[in-house]
């Protein structure tokens, strides 16, 4: 069965009506992207998951604060999965090494060349180096698969700024690293 | 998850229009992003974490629920100052919140489950070191966490034999126990109504933290009825009142002959629906010619007959623990088919825990032919069974619940129990002859048999 927006609207109005058993719907509808989206940021399990109950434990405790004028559902507990995130690294490391980003990574057999993973090595150096904020925007877009409407409502900021910071990142990125792309491009991605 | 051609074409073509030099560039724009895709971690939710956060939230949610509810309710009602006034208010609410508080019941007669973590409700087993098999402290008495265990005493060995010829059988890794919810919270809510009644002659309110554990209605009319409500327990018995049915036994006598299965299930059927008792809820309803078992007299006629509504909790029928099948029962007198009393109305609200199952299919069906939940039957079978060489054949089991008691810290806890129910061929008089129970979570099992 697939969760439409109304389904969502009506388990949100049972929950703030006081059932909340019918988060229950909510959760089923997004626990496979929060929980993706606090790996692919802390590339660990045990710590995703960890931060998942955080994020949906404190949704359900609040959702009488959720107010839909202000934006959709989904977006504001993606803020929640990112300030626990946030939370949760404040004073811990904020970088990954890129063998730990091998072992997770979905083409197994990528991680076999050492010359792709040279390059690969430099795409992520330089992810690493930008902003926060910069390189959140890249990675909800990218990773995460979230429109820029939806990047815009978690960032509190507006659409356009959103899809500004991105393409300007991807070209400075493209200008910087052009060397680094060529090798990769022998291989065909999916 | 994969990243779409279309939504890859999509984001250049939003680069593009930003950055009209990157027009021509399009084909490295697009490596770019395969290389941002390739380093992006694999991540797939295991589906135990998944179910498990899921049973978390759930029983957060319901507790919220609960709390928000009380809540509500505890400053919703005006106060009454008029004896009367409050008298009348109280009679209305407390029978009308029986069946509806703010939309919801709180006796929930509809059967529904939520997961808990798994083997929430503690060690089933609790076997103390140097304690046999089937010796283990079985319902009620002293100490934790009381093992759930074959009924022991009560019988006398059976002097038949049980053969398995049904086909091969296969269990799951694990099994859902069920703990049924009592009325805690009606109890705790009828209560906060109560004291804000003026009794005259004491003050209800000044009452600490009171609890309704349970009221009585009569109906004043002629053959009325007296409902007793457990809050408590969250079930609910109708019985005849006695001032209303005062003088008329004498005048009914006995009756002609026992009336049809149909016409005796109409009458029950009708009783519920005036009393507004869902039936739906329950399997197809059947009337218990148990009394044929015990009573050899061929000219014995009941006075009464009781007409079941067999339980049912998720697509599983529900047993007792003397192997009867669990329900709704509805007693009705023969001589004027007046229904005389109802019992086993009860909410049904469940939490399930999940507890390893026994997967040693040859050790189930062992069990099953030494008798299964009952090590032995009651005395005063039929004469065919009392044969010592005879022999029962057991057919293929299904999936049920056996209902059993057990007193956890001072509290009485009702736990259903995931049990194969091996029917015993040629005796399908629904009667708990007819069947072998056997339990099927490990700890159960090896609480009351030896591996």
């Amino acid at each position: 069965m697939t969760f439409s927006l109304e389904h969502e609207q009506e388990a949100l109005h049972k929950c703030k009506a006081g059932n909340r058993e019918a988060f229950g719907a909510l959760y089923e509808a997004y626990a496979d992207r929060i929980y993706r989206f606090l790996f692919y940021r802390a590339f660990s399990r045990e710590i995703a998951e960890d931060l998942t109950s955080k994020t949906f434990l404190k949704a359900l405790e609040n959702i009488h604060s959720y107010d839909a004028r202000k934006g959709a559902f989904g977006a504001w507990l993606y803020r929640i999965a990112r300030n626990v995130f946030v939370d949760h690294y404040r004073a811990e490391r904020s970088t990954v090494d890129i063998e730990e980003l091998f072992s997770l990574g979905e083409e197994d057999r990528l991680s076999e060349r050492a010359d792709a993973k040279e390059k690969l090595r430099r795409v992520w150096d330089y992810l690493q180096a930008l902003p926060n904020e910069q390189r959140n925007v890249v990675l909800m877009r990218v990773w995460d698969g979230l429109s820029y409407r939806e990047i815009a409502e978690i960032l509190g900021k507006s659409e356009g700024s959103c899809k500004v910071m991105f393409s300007r990142t991807i070209a400075r990125i493209k200008e910087e690293m052009p060397l680094a792309l060529a090798i990769l491009s022998f291989y065909s991605f999916s | 998850m994969r990243i779409s051609e279309e939504e890859k074409n999509k984001i250049i073509e939003d680069i593009c229009a930003l950055h009209k030099d990157l027009a021509s560039q399009r084909e490295e724009l697009r490596e770019l992003l395969d290389a941002l895709l390739l380093l992006r971690p694999r991540a797939e939710i295991s589906d135990r974490f998944r179910a498990e956060l899921r049973d978390s939230l759930v029983a957060r949610a319901r507790e919220l629920s609960l709390r928000e509810r009380e809540t509500h309710h505890r400053f919703a009602l005006p106060r009454f100052n008029y004896l009367l006034a409050g008298a009348l208010a109280s009679l209305v609410l407390l029978v009308g919140a029986v069946y509806l508080w703010g939309g919801e019941a709180l006796l929930p007669g509809k059967p529904s489950v939520v997961a808990v973590h798994e083997k929430m409700f503690g060690d089933l087993s609790s076997r103390e070191e140097g304690v046999p098999a089937g010796e283990v402290l079985g319902f009620g008495g002293a100490g934790g966490s009381p093992a759930i265990s074959a009924p022991s005493g009560l019988f006398v060995a059976p002097s038949y034999r049980f053969e398995y010829r049904g086909v091969p059988i296969s269990v799951p890794q694990s099994v859902r126990v069920l703990r049924r919810i009592k009325g805690d919270y009606a109890s705790k809510a009828f209560a906060d109504r109560l004291r804000k009644t003026e009794l005259g002659i004491f003050d209800l309110s000044r009452l600490g933290n009171p609890l309704l554990q349970s009221f009585s209605l009569i109906e004043d009319r002629p053959y009325g009825y007296e409902i007793h409500v457990n809050l408590a327990e969250g079930n609910i018995t109708i019985n005849q009142s006695w001032v209303s049915w005062q003088g008329e036994e004498e005048q009914v006598g006995m009756p002609n002959a026992i009336p049809e299965d149909g016409v005796l299930i109409g009458v029950a059927d009708g009783f519920l629906a005036v009393y507004g008792i869902d039936r739906d809820i329950y399997d197809t309803p059947l009337v218990s010619h148990d009394w044929r078992v015990f009573q050899n007299d061929p000219d014995f006629m009941p006075d009464a007959l009781r007409v079941s509504y067999p339980a049912m909790i998720t697509d599983n029928p529900v047993f007792e623990s003397s192997g009867e099948q669990a329900g709704l029962s509805v007693l009705i007198r023969l001589r004027d088919l007046r229904v005389l009393s109802l019992w086993g109305l009860a909410a049904q609200s469940y939490e399930g825990s999940l507890y390893p199952a026994e997967r040693d299919t040859d050790r189930l069906i062992s069990i099953a032919e030494q008798g299964g939940w009952f090590s032995a039957f009651p005395t005063g079978l039929p004469s065919q069974r009392s044969d010592a060489s005879s022999v029962l054949y057991l057919d293929t089991p299904f999936r049920g619940y056996v209902k059993s008691m057990r007193d956890r810290e001072g509290t009485m806890e009702e736990l259903l129990v995931p049990s194969f129910i091996f029917p015993v061929q040629g005796e399908e008089d629904g009667s708990h002859l007819s069947r072998v129970i056997v339990p099927l979570p490990r700890e159960v099992l090896d609480s009351s048999w030896d591996r």
